[in-house]
């Protein structure tokens, strides 16, 4: 696992292709072998099912569908509230964009004093190396109160590992 | 009402249609209110009294429709998603031209870019009319709201929103501001260079038509507003590129050679509101010469500094490759015999010459200039070379061997955060366009074939699929979307940090 001084100093090579772009404010993010990342402004939606419906992966077009009917993209400005009820879930990115070198891989989780409130993060946590993009980040309140979320505000983290042969 | 701010109450980025809103309601209140006046004084007067009111009545209430349907179709259509990120960037530039101004960008079925002028206007006009000075000066007191419609079709193309340049640079000539020198007054200017050539332009037509006075007059009056006309058209393209850099020049190099006009029209047909585009691109390729040109020699004053141009991301290329490009499209381009425009010509050049000498005067903050483009340059090639959006520029990335051993470490005391101890800076959203779009032209699509069917004259420079809904088009769109966004969230996390500390605080108080 790679420590806050190696990461750094990778970010800081001008010939590396090591990225996580923009960084709001390292002051609060950088943590001992960790990156904390941010809530990006766009946001997917669940909407509680209503009727008998099901998501069937043995049915693609219906699948489809029900997604779409399920499913609201929702693009919220910086700074603005998301309230996230019990049993309630959501698909969410990072703000800050990713891009790992061959020699890294990464690996996304959720912060911990987010986890005491109920709040569940990712699930797709493992980041292959050459990665370039946001994190997708499946938000679920396991909770039985609401929770309220700011974009931008720090919500997962990254670790990252070196790859060798 | 009530459902149109609803629909956009939380939309930040709408906030033309918010001002649009808050004047269509301040006038219905008042128009609602002058009905019930007199309603109450409807009884107190004669028959005939009666009528002419109620006649007034229903003309004041007609024009109040008429105006609320040119509203409605600004409020109504709103921009997409992919239009999205260009909002903040475009109305800081539109405020610093246009202070107290708010925009509309509207997606149109037209092909074209078109600016509305203000239409708060419209209501102000309504309510002198109807004797409302109260709400007239209420009105005033809101921002001008201007309307910019772009192709619906173009919608995600962010490299032909360059146009949005050229129509904003119209606004700022029809609207010049009175108490700036006369020097950089649009108007004196285009007075002055008119009376120059008046003399010659009767002259011209009196002798073409000896025998026909009234005609060499008519002639006369139409020459002397096309030239006005035309002065116009080059004036907005030379400010265009002083707004958004050589990206204009190229958006419009691609406009033409898609609509490839005066290949079907060897005679150069020239028209009485614009000069021919060939005219008007050799004008701008020479003012985007001397852009690159500036930039370069910004670029060898760095010359003794220990980057060397690899570790700049090639900038220093780019910028010569740039020039380059330039001079080949301006060879591609169908020659104006001079003769023909000869007086056009003495009307003109120096014209234009003289606002690329003051467009930092006339666009005072908006200005994008050479030296900004060079500083931007380096990190944004360096960064697409990696392959990162360039979002940010970190002024402590250096190379390997001389990033010092431990090369940052975090502050303990947070409140001493200032932009100036900042880990970045966002990138001027038109460094990032810029960069991008010469980085595309010259790096990313360098296949020098184009098929046509111009003949011998084949525009041998051009990517082959410049224009064309191509996968690398595509991409080079949404990358640059995708930096601009980033580069905007960094600089509006950067603008609201005192307001934005909840964001960094919980849930740390639980842990």
């Amino acid at each position: 696992m790679l420590s806050r001084d190696a990461y750094t100093r990778l970010l800081l090579d001008a010939n590396s292709d090591f990225a996580i772009t923009p960084l709001i404010d390292p002051d609060t993010q950088f943590g001992l072998a960790s990156v904390d990342l941010r809530l990006g402004p766009d946001l997917v939606i669940t909407r509680r099912a209503t009727g008998v419906v099901a998501y069937d992966p043995g049915d693609a077009e219906a699948i489809q569908d029900d997604l779409e009917r399920y499913q609201t993209y929702v693009r919220r400005p910086f700074g603005s509230r998301f309230y996230l009820h019990p049993g309630e879930f959501a698909i969410a990115r990072t703000l800050e964009f990713l891009s790992l070198p061959t020699t890294l891989s990464g690996e996304a989780m959720g912060r911990s004093s987010w986890g005491r409130l109920g709040l569940v993060i990712a699930t797709a946590t493992f980041i292959q190396p050459e990665f370039e993009g946001t994190i997708t980040l499946e938000l679920a309140n396991l909770g039985t109160v609401p929770i309220v979320l700011y974009v931008g505000m720090r919500l997962a983290q990254v670790a990252f590992h070196e790859v060798t042969d | 009402m009530a459902a149109a701010r609803r629909q956009v109450a939380d939309r930040e980025n709408l906030p033309g249609v918010n001002a649009l809103l808050d004047a269509l309601s301040r006038t219905l209140a008042a128009a609602s209110e002058q009905r019930r006046a007199e309603g109450t004084q409807l009884q107190s007067l004669s028959a005939d009294e009666q009528n002419d009111l109620a006649e007034n009545a229903t003309i004041s209430q007609g024009q109040l429709q008429d105006t609320l349907g040119v509203y409605l179709s600004a409020i109504g259509i709103t921009h997409g998603n992919d239009f999205d990120m260009l909002i903040r960037p475009l109305r800081r530039m539109v405020k610093a031209v246009v202070p107290d101004s708010e925009v509309v960008f509207q997606p149109s079925e037209d092909y074209y870019y078109r600016a509305s002028l203000d239409l708060i206007q419209v209501l102000e006009a309504w309510a002198i009319n109807n004797g409302l000075e109260d709400v007239h000066d209420d009105l005033r007191s809101l921002p001008r709201v201007i309307v910019i419609e772009y192709p619906a079709i173009s919608e995600s193309d962010v490299l032909q929103h360059a146009h949005i340049g050229h129509e904003l640079s119209h606004l700022i000539l029809n609207q010049p501001d009175p108490d700036a020198p006369d020097k950089v007054r649009s108007d004196a200017l285009f007075e002055r260079h008119l009376l120059s050539v008046e003399d010659d332009l009767k002259r011209t037509r009196r002798a073409h038509l000896k025998n026909a006075p009234q005609k060499a007059r008519d002639a006369y009056a139409y020459d002397r507003e096309r030239f006005g006309k035309w002065l116009l058209e080059f004036s907005v393209d030379a400010l265009a590129l002083h707004l958004v850099g050589p990206w204009f020049f190229f958006a419009l190099t691609e406009f033409a050679h898609v609509d490839g006009n005066w290949h079907t029209h060897p005679e150069l047909r020239q028209q009485a509101t614009h000069p021919h585009l060939a005219w008007r691109l050799a004008h701008l390729a020479d003012a985007t010469r001397v852009y690159f040109r500036v930039a370069a020699a910004e670029a060898e004053l760095d010359a003794d500094e220990r980057l060397d141009d690899e570790e700049r991301g090639g900038a220093l290329g780019l910028v010569r490759e740039g020039l380059g490009l330039v001079k080949r499209i301006k060879r591609w381009l169908p020659t104006i015999p001079k003769a023909e425009i000869a007086l056009e010509r003495r009307l003109i050049d120096p014209a234009v010459a003289e606002l690329h000498a003051n467009a930092g005067t006339i666009l005072k903050g908006a200005r994008y200039s050479p030296e900004q483009f060079w500083i931007d340059l380096a990190p944004v090639a360096q960064k697409l070379k990696a392959g990162i959006p360039p979002a940010e520029r970190i002024d402590s990335r250096r190379r390997r061997d001389v990033i010092e051993d431990v090369p940052w470490q975090p502050r303990e005391d947070h409140v001493a955060w200032s932009r100036d101890t900042a880990w970045s800076s966002p990138l001027d959203w038109r460094s990032i366009v810029n960069g991008s779009y010469l980085h595309w032209l010259l790096r990313e699509d360098p296949s020098p074939a184009i098929a046509n069917d111009w003949g011998s004259e084949s525009p041998v420079f051009l990517p082959k699929e410049m224009r064309e809904a191509s996968d690398s088009r595509r991409d080079i769109n949404a990358a640059v979307r995708g930096s601009v966004e980033l580069s905007e969230l960094l600089l509006l996390a950067h603008e609201r940090r005192e307001d934005s500390l909840p964001l960094e605080r919980p849930p740390h108080a639980l842990a």
